[in-house]
């Protein structure tokens, strides 16, 4: 059982069962576990404590690690950084305990254990760890239970204690509980003897403008200016390195601790502001502002290069027609999504459905249609899955004579087939002949003409099953 | 022809003749000599070859002397219904089915006019097509199939396709692609009813860029539109099969293409029905005669038939 702020003034503890605490105080709330939903909140909290610092990752099941290296001028120190993080997580309704130090161990230990409350006695400053873990407890180095108890049996209650031991001893004595390599290893990492490295749980981009607000803004206007403000840095730092971006995210940080992102995504690589600002306008009502925006932050996720290219006097046509194109291929997948806007390419296939697959308008690569010269006929349209139908067919191998298709009799007067197409067995497992289609190429006597099959074998199905028929094509 | 240019609708010429004005350079001159010759057009309604050659037809399109093989049908039948013989290449046109099942013959239709409008222009490959249809068409008559177009001669790698929820994006697509000037002709496929000033401004905006612009419609949806040319198609009975050949005995195959065509309305053309057979290897129409010997049943041999059999895979 966990308890709050207000239950502890009333004398609870943490650990107790339900039976005295409610015989302590009658009146008490008491909420089930949820330790997944914790999990999932606390997530989201290091995702928004990113306009910090790129670099966050949880820390078990309470805790979040944030790397500020090269962070804490942005907020006016390390200090200012601590007081305005635990200002804005009280805001949300999150009590934090910070701590600063130069390795995680240490912090872990000084945001736990520090015994004051105020911010300047739980940042560790350069040099002086060996002081600041001295006095703390010896669980303060993230070591288990059972070694924590021997280590007070054996009268190490606190990591001074442990410091001042000679390392050789200490592990010959602990090597045979196989304890021992863990709690030097523990010391070391805190003491930042040994490295700890932090993997951050956001992707970090490499090219990222941030603007930090001086009060939370509500409207899109201002978030488009501020856009606007980012892109001129994110491209000016983009020119510098001869980079262009393909894809560009925005992140909307809210004063109540929720994120906001859109993603925009184009076919070439540029540093044109006024394009992205385009494909930007279309998604910029996505972002919900909440109780108000703090932070936006621009990062460009895909990068590549574009050498640096002057205005040609005579750009050619096809360059230009090209770069138009590529914009429209933009700004319509951005609107109607990516897989909406697509060309067709052909595949190496002989089944109708897989001959021809869609690509993405927006991918680089596109490879070269395999197109052969002699294909054969194919109607101009394909339905998305073969519709059954119902036939009157008279001889094993025939086309119909009539069929019903969408609940429209169709007689037949002309046909032209079969043409038969078996699964591909060097593809498919258990592809057997009974998945046989043989197509027609029909027309009927109002002069519309499609294309069906029938699927399998008169002769390999017994009676009473049939093979059955489908709707595949329409020509023209 | 009633004579209704009046002196004062003439820009005044009259200044550059006077003796204290400045001799006016060139520029100056050609501009109002063109301002002068376009509002001749729109006042004869028609198109007007000058003397120096320059042509300028109705609505603004203007026809240079090095201009490219003309968008028509290459049938003398059917292009004298047409202003100056040949269809509009800064229009929208319309293309209606008649009947619900006669959608794909207008699709059909539609990808010979982008066959002929593709072989009038010297492409250079970078042109592009773009066919936007909506989720509804796309239940209606199935997806765009490269390897079918292929039978129209079209390549399949100079479409670009979109597959958007409803008519209303479909339109929002042809606005954008018009507006981007980068395509050669944009053709939306919609389900729905479309609405006058929808295709007015898709109409303005295919004037103003130039471009072509095609939509498909299905049947009992020919409102008023402002489109430049409505077609209506209908399917018909194909034309003789060259390979299986007559009086054999068995059943045909189906042959080459046909279509009722009907130009329901166009700007300064006139209404007419034909008959026409598409010819994928010349990229051509053929006109149907109107007493062909088409057999619209034939009886079914006691025997089995022999069909022309291929076997693949």
């Amino acid at each position: 059982m966990a308890v709050n702020k207000a239950a502890r003034l009333c004398g609870l503890q943490a650990g107790q069962s339900m039976r005295d605490a409610r015989a302590i105080f009658p009146g008490l709330m008491l909420r089930q576990a949820e330790p997944e939903a914790d999990a999932r909140a606390l997530k989201a909290l290091a995702k928004w404590c990113v306009h910090y610092t790129p670099w966050t990752t949880v820390d078990g099941a309470d805790g979040l690690w944030l790397d500020i290296t090269g962070c804490a001028h942005l907020f006016g120190g390390e200090a200012c950084l601590l007081k305005d993080l635990v200002a804005r997580l009280s805001n949300i309704g999150i009590t934090a305990r910070p701590g600063l130090a130069e390795t995680p161990g240490a912090a872990f230990a000084i945001a736990r254990f520090a015994p004051s409350i105020e911010i300047h006695k739980r940042i560790i400053e350069t040099g002086s760890i060996t002081q600041a873990l001295a006095a703390l407890p010896a669980e303060a180095l993230r070591l288990e239970d059972d070694t924590v108890i021997l280590l007070q049996r054996l009268g190490l209650r606190t990591i001074g204690d442990l410091m001042e031991l000679p390392r050789a001893p200490l592990e010959k004595r602990f090597r045979a509980i196989k304890m021992s390599p863990s709690v030097l290893h523990k010391l070391d990492q805190a003491l930042g003897r040994v490295g700890e490295p932090l993997s951050p749980l956001v992707p970090i981009a490499p090219y990222r403008a941030c603007l930090n607000l001086a009060e939370p803004i509500l409207t899109q206007d201002a978030v488009e200016y501020g856009l606007e403000d980012l892109l001129l840095r994110l491209c000016r730092d983009l020119g510098r390195h001869q980079q262009g971006a393909r894809r560009l995210t925005l992140y909307a940080y809210r004063s109540d601790g929720g994120v906001s992102q859109i993603t925009i995504a184009a076919s070439r690589p540029s540093r044109d502001i006024k394009h992205f600002q385009r494909l930007f306008a279309d998604r910029l009502e996505r972002i919900d502002p909440g109780w108000g925006i703090d932070v936006l932050i621009l990062t460009a996720d895909g990068t590549a290069r574009i050498a640096a290219h002057q205005d040609s006097l005579i750009q050619t046509e096809k360059d230009a027609s090209q770069e138009k194109l590529g914009r429209l291929v933009d700004r319509l997948s951005n609107r109607l999504g990516a897989e909406n806007i697509r060309y067709a390419e052909a595949r190496q296939s002989h089944i109708p459905e897989r001959a021809e697959s869609w690509v993405p308008a927006l991918s680089t690569t596109r490879g070269d249609s395999q197109r052969r010269e002699d294909a054969p006929m194919r109607p101009s349209r394909l339905l998305a899955r073969p519709e059954p139908i119902q036939v009157l067919a008279e001889v094993p191998e025939g086309p119909p004579a009539q069929f019903t298709w969408r609940r429209m009799p169709h007689r037949i007067i002309r046909a032209e087939g079969p043409e038969r197409i078996a699964p591909e067995w060097w593809l498919e497992e258990g592809a057997d002949y009974s998945r046989i289609r043989d197509y027609y190429r029909v027309e009927d006597n109002e002069g519309r003409r499609f294309w069906l099959f029938r699927e399998g074998l008169y002769q390999l199905i017994e009676p009473p099953g049939a093979p059955r028929w489908f709707m595949h094509g329409l020509f023209a | 022809m009633t004579e209704r240019l009046t002196a004062e609708d003439l820009p005044p010429l009259k200044t550059a003749l006077s003796d204290d004005a400045v001799l006016e350079d060139g520029a100056g001159r050609q501009a109002r000599l063109t301002a002068l010759r376009r509002h001749i057009t729109e006042i004869e309604g028609r198109t007007v070859t000058f003397d120096d050659g320059s042509r300028y037809g109705t609505h603004g399109t203007c026809h240079t002397k090095e201009a490219s093989q003309a968008w028509d049908f290459g049938l003398p039948a059917i292009d004298r219904n047409l202003p100056d013989g040949s269809l509009a290449t800064g229009a929208m046109h319309d293309i209606i089915a008649r009947d619900y099942p006669d959608g794909p013959a207008s699709i059909g239709f539609c990808l010979s006019l982008l066959r002929r409008l593709r072989d009038s222009r010297a492409i250079s490959g970078a042109h592009i097509f773009l066919w936007c249809q909506s989720a509804a068409s796309a239940r209606n008559f199935g997806f765009p199939y490269g390897l079918g177009m292929t039978g129209f001669g079209l390549d399949p790698d100079l479409f670009i396709f979109a597959t958007v929820p409803r008519d209303q994006d479909v339109l929002w697509v042809l606005e954008e692609s018009l507006r981007a000037q980068a395509l050669l002709c944009v053709i939306g496929e919609v389900a729905g009813f479309v609405d006058f000033t929808a295709t007015r401004r898709l109409s303005l905006l295919a004037m103003e860029q130039q471009t072509p612009c095609l939509l498909l419609r299905q049947a009992g949806n020919s409102s008023a539109s402002a489109a430049w040319a409505q077609w209506r198609i209908a399917s018909n009975l194909s034309g003789e099969d060259l390979l299986s050949g007559e009086g054999s005995g068995h059943i045909r195959a189906p042959g080459a293409m046909r279509w009722c065509l009907e130009l329901i309305r166009c700007r300064g053309g006139r209404p007419g029905t034909w008959d026409v057979e598409w010819n994928s290897a010349t990229g051509g129409f053929n006109m149907v005669a109107a007493l062909a010997d088409r057999k619209t049943g034939i009886p079914r041999p006691a025997a089995e038939p022999v069909f022309f059999q291929k076997r693949t895979g």
